[in-house]
């Protein structure tokens, strides 16, 4: 569609916006396309009607030092590099009712229950927006140029024209399929036993993703962790033992849960990924081109 | 303000706004929340293994880089191939998705530990040029 403004599409704007508050990639979806792969109870349109569109943004969750750093506690904490990905879906959805006139919401990563299912599939909208494909490593979205990012959305009921699916996946590398042909494995099934596959030729052929054991990794010390503690505190029945399953260093699980959601807290797949090491490296400036600004 | 203790006042108020069913009123705690013991023993690992939990994907047979979901039901289609209702499925699934050992969350940390004094920047092989040192 693209209507234009000051000899600049609609769609473009929207994407400069993004991009200028700090967003690395921005991409438009139909919610045609995004309900072709989303089952009813968990498409753009169950949760705004008339919903057409959807625009993804996506921004690096880490900083190159913290995919080098050997602490797990500097990466757990290190979820404030995605406060731009969580406010710039704020501003283009006003952008979209102030300046356009159409009903917006900002989506980010949430439970829809107490349990594990999402409203919406941010890596389905994302791969619709052309941000990127899945790999094998769990089906999580591979940009090319920054590997892994962390994805919002906003769900508008104006029509945009839509991005689409890349035309070539982005996973495997080459040097995966290198690994697959001579050991029948990848870096990331090496790293996680999480990770299943298969790659036909240049093609990934199948996935499969364990998520309940991804799930204890990426939330470790997350409120999950912290209630499954709690059941096994409460069914212990010597008081000594009780307390110092509370006090003791279990009580890791119990200190240091910030909020219900899907915070990433493992990376280890991720840390091995060429797409991503490639991705990370290529922002790292040359220690000789830094000494001359 | 009526003679009724507060609390039941707004227990009252809360029935009649839920729009519920009476018979859904007046159950223990258990009973909002979770579905039977049984029930769930009969059912916990189906709807684990038709859900999310176990994500399958297949190459796309027209070579489309979208990659073809296997099962990864939404709870509306788990209850609809197992006979249930949806919000036995959506009960089932909250109770069983972390109903796992707690030694898994244990094996966890020791996991990523390992794995970053092991390959401190993801590899054996240290090549990144801008590395400190």
């Amino acid at each position: 569609m693209g209507c234009t403004m000051i000899g600049v599409a609609v769609e473009e704007k929207i994407k400069q916006i993004a991009l200028q508050r700090g967003a690395d990639v921005a991409g438009i979806a139909s919610v045609k396309d995004i309900n072709k792969s989303a089952p009813r109870g968990h498409r753009p349109g169950d949760l705004l009607a008339g919903a057409k569109s959807v625009i993804t943004i996506g921004a690096r969750r880490y900083t190159a030092g913290t995919w080098m750093t050997s602490s797990t506690e500097v990466m757990h904490r290190s979820r404030s590099a995605m406060g731009t990905r969580d406010a710039i879906p704020l501003v283009l959805a006003r952008y979209l009712e102030e300046k356009q006139g159409y009903p917006s919401i900002v989506y980010n990563a949430h439970m829809t229950d107490t349990g594990m299912n999402v409203s919406l599939s941010l890596k389905v909208l994302a791969e619709y927006a052309g941000l990127g494909s899945r790999s094998m490593a769990g089906g999580i979205i591979l940009n090319k140029k920054f590997g892994l990012l962390g994805f919002s959305a906003v769900v508008t009921t104006m029509e945009l024209t839509p991005d689409g699916l890349l035309s070539k996946p982005v996973c495997p590398h080459s040097s995966c399929i290198k690994m697959w042909n001579k050991k029948k494995t990848t870096p990331c099934m090496d790293a996680c036993s999480a990770i299943e596959g298969t790659i036909n030729g240049s093609r990934l052929q199948d996935v499969i993703y364990y998520r309940q054991l991804c799930a204890t990794r990426a939330l470790t010390t997350m409120n999950a962790a912290y209630l499954r503690l709690l059941s096994e505190i409460i069914k212990e029945e010597d008081p000594e033992k009780r307390k110092f399953l509370a006090i003791g260093q279990a009580r890791q699980y119990a200190e240091d849960p910030p909020g219900r959601g899907i915070w990433g807290r493992c990376i280890e797949c991720m840390r091995v990924c060429p797409v991503n090491r490639k991705a990370f490296k290529s922002f790292l400036k040359s220690r000789e081109g830094a000494a001359n600004e | 303000m009526s003679s009724q203790d507060y609390s039941e006042v707004i227990l009252e108020k809360s029935r009649k706004d839920s729009g519920l069913a009476g018979d859904s009123f007046g159950t223990s705690v258990y009973d909002l929340f979770c579905v039977p013991l049984d029930l769930y023993n009969v059912f916990k690992d189906r709807v684990l293994k038709l859900s999310l939990a176990y994500q399958k994907w297949e190459a796309s047979p027209d070579g489309s880089v979208i990659l073809v979901a296997q099962d990864q039901l939404s709870d509306q289609e788990i209850a609809e191939k197992l006979g249930l209702t949806e919000d036995e499925v959506m009960r089932i699934r909250c109770m069983t998705e972390w109903d796992i050992p707690m030694e898994v969350w244990r094996n966890a940390a020791e996991f990523k530990r390992r794995s970053r004094l092991e390959k401190p920047l993801g590899t054996p092989r240290r090549t990144i040029r801008t590395e400190p040192g």
